[in-house]
């Protein structure tokens, strides 16, 4: 008797079990981004909470928060936040507000049409500054953050330029008289390598890194365009050209020559940058954020400055990316998310990505942190150009698939230029031919 | 040596009787479904039915977002012709042969030492080690170890005098990766193939040590057919693991933001490069999906090969 009493127990145990799980799943699956007031708004962070600039948006969202009455429930995903958007995009539970560089943005969003045209905040005053958006977002911005179409789908609030970054105090030459074309920096390189230096620090075993190099050569070439034209080519004729050729064996002659710091191909990121901030190598052609990454590292009295890329020709723009907000065509609260763009696009607040996290903002009236003095004067002067002239983020099976394989090839001497234009003019073909999905 | 075999027919052992009519076994049945159903509910939602959906979406194109669009067998055809498949296709099959191979022959080498040691349960604790830590931290720990300025070029440079080995470069890293998984993986394979060899009775080896056996004809004649139903288990178990393999390779070979070069790629870090992965993802679901199906038929077909090149008749002992 008592026995069967405890079979029934053991069965209704189980049964509540199977029963507690059902509901268990009927919850998750429900609605849980407790939608429905209009004041407030949900924003997924590319930030994680320690990180700098995370300080400054958390600071700036708890002042628009008293100012507007308008609540934000903020997530500091982290880089991947992208990612998770196109998870939650085919659910209700999508957020009004991202933030992430420019072609993650667009090569996620922007082709689907599931971004939100963002031309209305360009119209909209800043709270406490009476200037509009487009007034302080200044118009070289628009190649990053708007489609074919003109449509707006990024409002930028962080600038990356992309130079040669170099120790002034350890080479006062430089800083007197930085190269500027691609002869001159040869020889400064030829004279860093004769006088026992390691001319060049690049991390090899970040591809995209080896890539700015090469593509940067590549467009400087072709000029602004030309790099992004000859990989979309589906013929990939256009290597062949005598410009083109020479712009590789340029790059090809830095390993020929031994100019990059030895281990460059077999370390592990940060390894050789850091190498570089102590003074073991000379130059480091990296985003803006090399001061940032490498300066509790450096050698004491690292004075960090920098130059633009060489030319090759005529073109001398400033290859660069932006950081920018973004709200999903699907966001509820879409109209809040936007106050909250140009609430943050105020001086005072935005200084604050210059001054607290040491980078680079669209407003050319924010001061700049000392060591990004050059990068943002080329910034204010030159014309802009995207980092990998685009390729990274329109094409970016093709550039992980082909392109950088080859060109690590290239930048550590197991190929020549000759087999580089062989084997990417093939391996270009193959992939357009084979790409269908 | 005489081994019991029963006869072929007959079943080995008998589980209650044939068709349980006693209270306890009617009461049993009834206790089947509200135990069943809760893992079976879990199994279909987490596993067959992704799998499904998985196999749905490989015959299209699709970008996690915008409608499906039917595509037939066109993202197979296209996987054939696409070389960084072919690599990674190749890698996973180098995996499993390779490192497989190493890991049995080094499991086997290492039961015979241990089998015969004083306080082997701590050395087998020492070799389980690798297995129990996380992948990606022994990976980390890897790359520092291996870098171009790492412990073991520091070791070589003191004691040897040698330039620095680039155990990391283009051409060493897919050998690098598969030392890793041999040393992460054969811990658990000593473990499970000494667990086995436990069983057999001391007086086995005995008699063959009386017969003259050296260490090999031990390993063939004695330990192989008396353990051999637990080492088919664990090759099966490794066929399906080595396909898995995904955060050794990715953490060691990638960085941050970044995958490991295509070249090191297996099968999992290609449904994630064509996926999810990189700076930059290629958000290629239905390519992504159809190398995955593919993968999963071709392990299967490995598996029923091998559980068909395995089977022996169990001996009892």
């Amino acid at each position: 008797m008592q026995m069967r009493y405890r079979r029934r127990r053991v069965r209704a145990a189980a049964l509540t079990l199977t029963v507690t799980l059902g509901l268990f799943g009927a919850a998750c699956s429900a609605d849980d981004s407790g939608g429905g007031s209009a004041q407030q708004f949900t924003y997924w962070s590319m930030w994680q909470e320690k990180e700098p600039q995370a300080k400054v948006l958390a600071k700036a969202l708890a002042d628009f928060e008293k100012e507007s009455g308008i609540k934000v429930k903020v997530e500091w995903q982290g880089r991947d936040n992208v990612t998770k958007l196109l998870a939650a995009l085919r659910t209700d539970d999508v957020p009004d507000l991202i933030d992430q560089q420019y072609f993650t943005v667009s090569n996620a969003i922007v082709k689907n049409d599931q971004f939100k045209d963002l031309s209305d905040v360009h119209d909209m005053e800043i709270p406490g500054e009476s200037k509009t958006v487009r007034q302080v977002i200044p118009e070289k911005y628009d190649q990053f953050t708007t489609t074919a179409n003109g449509a707006q789908f990024l409002i930028p609030y962080e600038v990356i330029g992309y130079s040669i970054w170099y120790d002034a105090k350890t080479l006062p030459d430089v800083a007197d008289n930085p190269p500027k074309t691609w002869q001159e920096f040869a020889d400064v390189l030829a004279r860093s390598k004769a006088s026992g230096r390691n001319p060049i620090a690049l991390d090899g075993d970040i591809a995209g890194y080896a890539e700015f190099w090469t593509a940067t050569a590549l467009s400087r070439t072709l000029g602004p365009g030309g790099f992004y034209k000859l990989v979309s080519d589906k013929q990939a004729s256009g290597w062949n050209n005598p410009g083109v050729r020479n712009a590789l064996a340029a790059i090809a002659s830095l390993a020929k020559q031994k100019y990059f710091i030895p281990g460059y191909d077999s370390s592990k990121f940060p390894a050789i940058q850091t190498k570089w901030a102590q003074n073991q190598a000379d130059f480091l052609y990296m985003g803006s954020w090399a001061p940032t990454e490498t300066g509790t590292l450096a050698a004491p009295g690292f004075k960090y400055r920098s130059f633009n890329f060489p030319t090759f020709g005529s073109d001398e723009s400033l290859p660069a990316s932006v950081i920018g907000f973004a709200v999903p065509k699907s966001a509820d609260h879409a109209e809040a998310a936007q106050k909250f763009i140009a609430h943050f696009l105020h001086k005072e607040r935005l200084s604050k990505i210059s001054s607290e996290a040491n980078n680079l903002t669209p407003r050319s009236d924010v001061e700049v942190p000392e060591q990004l003095e050059d990068v943002n004067e080329l910034l204010q002067e030159k014309k802009l150009s995207k980092i990998t002239d685009g390729v990274l983020g329109d094409f970016s099976d093709f550039d992980k698939k082909v392109f950088q394989p080859l060109n690590l090839q290239l930048m550590t001497g197991k190929i020549t230029p000759d087999e580089f234009i062989d084997q990417i003019t093939t391996g270009q073909r193959d992939f357009w031919a084979g790409h269908r999905s | 040596m005489t081994l019991a075999t029963p006869p072929v027919g007959e079943p080995r052992h008998r589980r209650g009787s044939p068709r349980g009519t006693g209270a306890f076994d009617r009461s049993r049945r009834r206790l089947y479904l509200p135990f069943v159903v809760p893992a079976l509910v879990l199994y279909l939602a987490f596993v067959i039915g992704p799998t499904l959906a998985a196999l749905w979406i490989s015959f299209h194109r699709w970008d996690g977002v915008s409608d499906m669009r039917w595509n037939g067998l066109d993202n197979y055809s296209a996987l054939f012709d696409d070389p960084t498949f072919r690599t990674a296709l190749a890698n996973t099959l180098i995996i499993l042969v390779v490192a497989g191979a190493a890991i049995f022959a080094i499991s086997f080498v290492l039961t015979m030492i241990v089998r015969e040691m004083r306080g082997r349960s701590f050395i087998r604790s020492v070799l389980f080690f690798p297995h129990i830590v996380s992948a990606i931290v022994l990976s980390i720990v890897w790359g520092f170890i291996f870098e171009h300025n790492g412990t073991v070029n520091t070791i070589l440079s003191t004691v040897f005098g040698t330039e620095p080995i680039p155990w990391l470069n283009a051409d060493n890293l897919f050998l690098m990766i598969l030392i890793g998984t041999v040393w992460i993986s054969t811990g658990l394979y000593v473990t499970i193939i000494l667990a086995a060899v436990d069983r057999i009775p001391r007086y086995f080896y005995e008699e063959a040590l009386l017969a003259g056996a050296n260490a090999y004809q031990r390993l063939r004649f004695v330990t192989l057919p008396l353990s051999w139903d637990v080492i088919s288990v664990a090759a099966i178990f490794w066929t399906i693991s080595s396909l898995k393999i995904f955060e050794f390779i990715y953490a060691f070979g990638g960085t941050t933001n970044d995958m490991p070069p295509p070249a090191v790629w297996n099968s999992a870090l290609f449904v994630y490069g064509e996926s999810f992965g990189g700076r930059s993802p290629s958000y290629l679901f239905g390519y992504a999906s159809a190398s995955a199906i593919l993968m999963l038929v071709l392990f299967t077909a490995l598996i029923v090969v091998l559980r068909r090149l395995l089977r022996r008749d169990s001996i009892e002992f």
